[in-house]
């Protein structure tokens, strides 16, 4: 189980997360939510160890990450939201790259990669450079590199940007089968429909604050609203998006 | 619409022209401060050029070593100017024509072609503009007065050369020596052989049996009687001179333990460290200055001297130790100089008319000598230094002389056949091109063995080519260049090969304030022409290689292009000879872009001299103009479409990986992503050239300097020898291509992307140290290793070679250990803080600043081959520098401080937040 506790990140003057806390179970995707700046991307960091907290603690199966942030990374798989790689190597160049740096046997590893690469569809274009794949490509060597080691804990940021809707699908089917065998996932989209598919739990932030942390089912029926896109829109959204709408076409027609 | 369009592009084609990332960090993102610190650059070569002007301007020179002065200096603002044009032009490399990420970007908005084109075009030539007026604006205030000096028209040579022509003939001569060449009272006396043909040639005053004082040439006369009483067992020739003197004369040296005596060898090769000539003389008569120089000022000169030999003694033309050669072998055989010439010289040679001491017919037969002013001036009396260029001759008693060098198995006697090809036999180096046997020096390229002779009143040229079984003597009754112009000629005439023109150009009257005012806009004109030359050239070169090649061939081999022209740029300037003299034979001028716009300078400052050069340099103009308009055109008419064409998944990089196993898991995965790096981008591929280059630039003038001349006691430069040049250079690049590694591994390949290394499981320590190590290793020490030992392996004795390489390992690992100090980071991950390349080009200049150490260093290395006790010492002095290298840095990568750092700097808060620009990587500013 991941567990946040009271955690907090600072910058300067400005308070990115605000006292979060929630847990993600084992066996469950946990939906993690919120507007651009709301401090979502911030706690990802930090919960991948890449950024330290001011204050709080993050738990893995009840032991803080910093205790022992290797073991806890080796353990560990992550999708960022931007598909940054490195352009002058080969889509298997990187994945062999990854598995040497996590110390994974060299044969099962090439193997392993061997068989996502033809799961993905990128066999054939595996000894181009990464510099030329589609967007789609790319976060498709992201997620090999992300599960090459079996990860437990698995934090995927904005996972289905570029995907075409087949291997979209088969992603939706994945994270559900993973969870199923035993994996706790955390994923964050802006994509609402397939995270109210996917997830059995939500965690919606806003300003920095948790303001949302139940089951999908549970949030419906306080709430009283039908749809999780609903349920988002009353706690994150402070505009009314309807007539933004309109002033921005009035603008363009000026 | 198109106006305000193209205006735009202009302006940002413009201010990207160089490659940011590859210049400087802390000017990304703000190019008026990059265009700002290109011109301060710029400016201060500029100022340096400025400086050179006051300097040549200050100088007060006769009109013939002037007109060699100012062509050298012309021709110095030129190369450099094509030498810093070129480098901008090859930094510059993906700008000057339309990129694709331009095409993407620009093509879905309303903007013709044209206009984009026109922007691109207006730009470079913008970019190049402002480069050359930048370098040029402060030196061409000072230059236009340095080359307008208040000198009359004269006569120059013209650097011309005639195609080979048949061997020499009296026409060939007579046609160009009477232009003026011969004033009245001047004689040339010419002896040509070649192959059992021989001809004697006579100008003005001179007739067949003229005597002339032959001079120094004299000095092989000397050489000769040496090798003749040591092939007699009279002497040898490390014997000190000392023991040739009377006694007393000097005292065995004492003072310092361990220096050697001068010895009869050092004074035959130049090589004593003794002076031209002796500080005691104090002539009488200036005419005639050795005339009151006798043996008991000798001797007092000695005892206050001494006769030690001092270590590191260099070539030093020394008539002092040449007489005192002579003086000596006439001490030991009991006798006079000119007898002991004649018993073993002139005498079995048969040369009648050679002699030290003319009898009353030979008195009536010797030429008047006339000084530079035309005046009559008497032979040189040497006495006691007769040795040193006493002799007179006619031009058939030389040419039997060289004769008999061509072939000493015809002489009688095989003690003398033994000592005149023991005068042959090479012994040091006289300077970069020659060595010396005993008193001939050998050119090194030729094989031709030659002396020069000069006195007020005579000069002589004699040399003898047995590759080519021919020989010449020149002789004249005048104190000018004449033989010096005309030995060369006819050795080159002789040999078949296209032989330095006799003929002269008249030089018009400089100075005036109108010359002046031209002056100014000939340096321009010539500065920008030569600079406009080279980027056109690069430019052609690109944009045709870019239009002939298929798209994705070009692409992969653009980048080698851009550092061949690099390396051919700087190795070019370093390596292209320079003018030293206007006779000197120099074909290469023909070829070489740098000379055809010295000629061109000449052309437009309205003198006739190298105009078959300025020529070259009109036609070179006109087809690098013809290029770059040619390319521009077919990249407007093909590149739009063949970039949109072009597949956007390009080929495999390699379906087999090449590179090797680094050891561990970790190891390997930083060291195969280190040298993927490097072969893979451009930009450090880049980078590392540069140091590379300027190391082999570095290289170059270590070899040719004379700090590793002066160690050169084995003659010859070849690869074959076991050299302070070789051993010292080699040291150099390991040095450099380490340092140089370790400076393109700290800037970084794509920051955004280094997220990888962060989350994985890796920590600093010491397997990340290990895995550093291995990959500045592989990188710089072995193949910088490897290829020493390829070379030295091949070319030299094993035993030396082998102890070299332990040496070159050993100071290749100090050097790599020493790089791996500090912050422990990932190769090409790290962010970059500017101003470290300040450091490097410190480091740069100081290594510039340590070559005469180097060379010392490297001859204690070579001396301590021969002896095992003190090659062990090094070997274990090193050993324990490694050692304790390899310790510091083991150790501080187990500290603390040894954590792997991806910042050069915290991240400011505001980075932290992703509220930088979108796709840019936030990047520490000062």
């Amino acid at each position: 189980m991941l567990e946040l506790r009271d955690v907090s990140k600072r910058f300067t003057g400005i308070v990115a997360v605000d006292h979060v806390s929630f847990a993600a179970q084992t066996g469950e995707v946990t939906g993690y939510l919120g507007p651009n700046g709301s401090g979502k991307s911030t706690t990802m960091k930090m919960i991948t160890g890449l950024l330290e907290m001011t204050s709080g603690q993050i738990l893995f199966d009840g032991i803080p990450i910093q205790r022992d942030l290797i073991a806890y990374k080796q353990r560990m798989g992550y999708v960022p939201e931007e598909p940054n790689l490195y352009g002058h190597l080969s889509g298997l160049e990187y994945l062999q790259m990854v598995g040497q740096l996590r110390a994974l046997p060299a044969k099962p590893t090439a193997d392993k990669i061997d068989g996502l690469l033809r799961l993905f569809s990128l066999h054939s274009d595996r000894h181009g450079p990464i510099s030329s794949y589609s967007k789609g490509m790319r976060q498709k060597v992201l997620l090999s590199a992300a599960l090459l080691h079996n990860p437990d804990l698995i934090l995927l940021d904005e996972p289905f940007s570029g995907l075409d809707v087949g291997t979209g699908l088969v992603l939706r089917s994945l994270i559900q089968e993973l969870a199923a065998r035993g994996k706790v996932i955390l994923f964050s989209s802006h994509e609402l429909e397939t995270v109210e598919r996917v997830s059995s739990r939500v965690v919606i932030l806003h300003r920095g604050k948790v303001v949302a942390d139940d089951s999908i089912a549970n949030l419906r029926s306080l709430m009283n609203l039908p749809t999780l896109e609903g349920i988002f829109s009353q706690l994150a959204v402070e505009q009314d998006t309807a007539a933004l709408s309109r002033e921005i076409a009035d603008l363009i027609r000026a | 619409m198109a106006r305000i369009q193209f205006r735009i592009l202009y302006r940002e084609f413009l201010f990207r022209m160089v490659d940011l990332d590859f210049l400087s960090a802390a000017a990304q993102g703000d190019m008026d401060k990059l265009f700002g610190q290109f011109a301060a650059l710029f400016i201060f070569i500029s100022i340096g050029f400025a400086w050179g002007g006051l300097i040549v301007g200050g100088l007060k020179l006769a009109p013939e070593t002037q007109v060699i002065i100012l062509w050298s200096a012309e021709h110095f603002l030129i190369a450099t100017t094509m030498l810093v044009v070129g480098i901008f032009a090859v930094l510059s490399w993906d700008s000057t024509f339309p990129t694709r990420r331009e095409v993407m970007m620009l093509a879905p908005l309303p903007i013709r072609a044209r206009t984009i084109f026109l922007a691109k075009v207006a730009a470079v030539a913008t970019a190049f503009g402002v480069a050359i007026v930048t370098l040029h604006f402060v030196a061409s205030i000072t230059w236009p007065f340095a080359l307008n000096p208040d000198t009359p028209a004269h006569a120059a040579p013209v650097l011309e050369h005639d195609p080979a022509t048949p061997p020499v003939s009296p026409a060939d001569l007579a046609g160009t020596l009477h232009v003026g060449a011969l004033d009245p009272g001047d004689g040339l006396a010419i002896g040509v052989w070649k192959q059992g043909k021989q001809q004697l040639i006579t100008y003005g005053t001179a007739r067949p049996d003229s005597i002339f004082q032959i001079a120094s040439i004299s000095k092989t006369f000397t050489a000769l009687i040496l090798a003749e009483m040591v092939e007699r067992g009279k002497t040898k020739l490390d014997e000190p001179v000392r023991d040739l003197l009377p006694p007393g004369v000097a005292a065995k040296p004492s003072g310092i333990p361990g220096l050697p005596e001068i010895t009869l060898l050092d004074l035959a090769t130049h090589h004593a460290g003794l002076p031209p000539m002796p500080g005691n003389l104090h002539p009488k008569d200036d005419e005639n200055p050795l005339r009151d120089y006798h043996a008991a000022d000798l001797y007092e000169y000695l005892a206050k001297r001494g006769l030690e030999r001092y270590p590191h003694v260099e070539f030093e033309y020394s008539n002092l130790g040449f007489g005192l050669l002579g003086h000596a072998l006439a001490n030991r055989a009991g006798t006079t100089y000119q007898d002991l010439l004649e018993r073993d010289v002139t005498g079995p040679l048969g040369l009648v008319d050679s002699t030290t001491s003319l009898s009353s017919d030979q008195q009536r037969r010797l030429i008047q000598g006339y000084n530079q002013q035309n005046r009559p001036v008497p032979p040189w009396d040497l006495d006691v230094l007769a040795g040193a260029g006493a002799i007179y001759s006619t031009a058939g008693d030389m040419i039997a002389y060289l004769k008999a060098n061509l072939h000493p198995e015809l002489q009688t006697g095989k003690d003398l056949q033994a000592a005149i090809a023991g005068t042959h036999q090479l012994k040091a180096v006289a300077d970069s091109n020659a060595q010396i046997a005993l008193a001939w020096i050998c050119d090194t390229d030729t094989g031709v063995f030659w002396h020069t002779g000069a006195v007020y009143g005579y000069t002589s040229y004699a040399f003898f080519d047995p590759k080519h079984d021919s020989a010449a003597i020149v002789l004249s009754n005048r104190f000018s260049n004449i033989t010096a112009l005309l030995g060369p000629r006819i050795q080159a005439l002789l040999a078949g090969a296209p032989a330095i023109s006799l003929k002269t150009d008249l030089i018009p009257a400089t100075g005036g304030a109108l010359h002046l005012i031209r002056m100014f806009f000939v340096y321009w004109i010539a500065m920008i022409a030569a600079g406009a030359f080279i980027f056109c050239c690069v430019l052609g070169m690109q944009g045709l290689a870019a239009q002939l090649l298929p798209r994705r061939i070009f692409l992969r081999i653009s980048s080698y292009l851009q550092i061949g022209a690099f390396f051919v740029f700087v190795a070019v300037y370093f390596l292209e000879p320079k003018i030293a003299s206007p006779g000197q034979s120099q074909p290469y001028l023909d070829w070489s872009p740098t000379y055809w716009f010295l000629g061109l300078f000449q052309q437009l400052s309205g003198s006739p001299a190298l105009a078959s050069l300025a020529r070259r340099a009109w036609i070179g103009i006109a087809v690098a103009f013809s290029a770059t308009a040619i390319a521009y055109v077919l990249s407007y008419l093909r590149t739009m479409r063949q970039i949109v064409e072009e597949p956007d998944i390009t080929p495999s990089i390699g379906s087999r990986s090449l590179v090797p196993r680094f050891g561990n898991p970790l190891a390997t995965a930083i060291g195969q992503f280190s040298v993927r790096t490097l072969l893979r981008s451009r930009q450090h591929r880049l980078l590392l050239s540069f140091y590379l280059g300027i190391g082999f630039a570095a290289t170059i003038f270590f070899v040719k300097s004379p700090v590793t001349q002066e160690f050169s006691e084995v003659p010859g430069h070849g690869w074959d020898l076991v050299s302070v040049a070789l051993l010292g250079s080699s040291a150099l690049i390991m040095g450099l291509c380490v340092v140089g590694t370790r400076v393109v591994f700290a800037l970084p390949t794509d920051l955004r992307a280094n997220w990888i290394f962060r989350i994985l499981p890796i920590q600093g320590g010491a397997a990340c140290f290990m895995a550093r190590r291995r990959a500045l290793y592989a990188i710089s020490v072995i193949p910088v290793l490897a290829g020493s030992a390829a070379l030295f392996l091949s070319t030299w004795p094993l035993r030396a070679a082998v102890q070299h390489l332990v040496v070159l390992a050993l100071l290749g690992t100090i050097v790599a250990e020493l790089c791996l100090l500090g912050t422990q980071k990932i190769p090409f991950t790290c962010s970059y803080l500017p101003g470290k390349s300040n450091f490097n080009i410190t480091f740069l200049i100081s290594v510039s600043l340590i070559f005469t150490a180097l060379a010392k260093v490297a001859q204690v290395e070579r001396n301590a081959f021969e002896d095992p006790f003190s090659y062990g010492v090094i070997v274990v002095v090193l050993s324990v520098l490694v050692i304790a290298a390899r310790w510091r840095a083991s150790s501080v990568a187990r500290s603390p401080e040894g954590e792997l750092q991806f910042e050069e700097a915290a991240d400011p808060a505001i980075f932290m937040l992703d509220l930088h620009r979108d796709g840019i990587t936030p990047m520490p500013r000062d």
